[in-house]
């Protein structure tokens, strides 16, 4: 058990360590397998995490890594989340007198007397497209970790599709912009954030020595 | 105004483990339980030496079938005059940049 732990640390500290300090992380999971007949892998394997977290701020590669776990983790997820409690109390958002979630799924609108029958019929269409969306969103942080920017490029792309389709289609519906404007600003938010993101990566790749 | 600063006891240490070594490879694990150093001090210090010219490091064969290679560290010609003067208590050759 101790010893599944301290690989585990290990692993951890590599997966945290950055592309500049890769040969180091391959050095104490080297050294892992030595305290291990030596007995004292958990001490070992906690340091080298130490070690690890201490360095990420130090470079330019670890602040990169930072930030981005930051918007992967602590913004992206949490628009996706969002979306979803958006749909939870029924489509369209910022709107309370709509059907909950089943009841958007299966088109029925709850309390709302304006919309006619052919309006309600999108309702499934539309609550799915935004799950779908919301899906799309936690699919970002994924290739946002890995770095896979063409990957990110294109769930960005369908993503800005699907929020133009939903407006088109809310708009046309409803009559209201003000519906889909949870979904809007999520995406426009993500967009820029990983338009930063990628420029300040290719601004490391270009120069991966400097600090 | 320029400050004569001395390295920490920690990178001493490594120092004079490393110079008693000189110009044999050492392990990482060894130069824990040679220094008492834990890892989580022993790694960042030779990362930092190593940037700085003062400790090379290489990949070792391992001495077992099956097991990865090992890092292995020594000092340099820098390291050594380093730490000499350290030893010595003489100025610091080159020590501005590592604590810079």
């Amino acid at each position: 058990m101790t010893v599944a732990v301290s690989r585990a640390l290990v692993a951890f500290a590599a997966c945290c360590i950055g592309d500049h300090r890769r040969e180091w992380a391959s050095a104490m999971e080297a050294e892992l397998e030595v305290a291990i007949d030596d007995g004292h892998p958990f001490r070992f394997a906690l340091g080298c995490l130490i070690a690890t977290l201490r360095e990420i701020p130090a470079h330019r590669e670890g602040r990169f890594a930072l930030v981005n776990h930051a918007v992967a983790l602590g913004m992206i997820i949490p628009i996706a989340a969002l979306l979803i409690s958006g749909v939870l109390p029924g489509f369209p958002f910022l709107s309370p007198g709509h059907a909950d979630v089943a009841g958007s799924l299966v088109g029925s609108d709850g309390r709302t007397p304006l919309l006619n029958a052919y309006d309600r019929s999108a309702l499934p269409a539309l609550a799915f497209l935004v799950l779908l969306l919301a899906a799309a969103h936690l699919a970002v942080p994924w290739f946002l970790l890995d770095r896979d920017w063409r990957r990110v490029s294109i769930v960005a792309r369908l993503n800005a599709a699907a929020t133009i389709t939903l407006t088109l289609f809310t708009g046309i519906l409803f009559l209201d912009g003000s519906y889909v404007l949870l979904p809007t600003a999520g995406v426009a938010v993500e967009t820029l954030a990983i338009v930063a993101l990628s420029r300040w990566h290719s601004r490391i790749s270009a120069a991966p020595l400097e600090r | 105004m320029a400050r004569d600063r001395r390295p920490s006891k920690q990178m001493i240490t490594l120092l004079e483990a490393l110079s008693a070594q000189a110009p044999k490879w050492c392990h990482g694990y060894d130069l824990m339980k040679e220094t008492g150093l834990l890892s989580g001090t022993l790694y960042p210090l030779l990362m930092r030496m190593t940037e700085q010219g003062f400790v090379e490091a290489e990949w070792r064969e391992p001495a077992q079938p099956g097991r990865p290679a090992r890092h292995a560290y020594r000092l340099t010609a820098d390291g050594l005059a380093l730490a000499r003067a350290v030893t010595e208590d003489r100025p610091l050759p080159g020590l501005k940049a590592f604590l810079a």
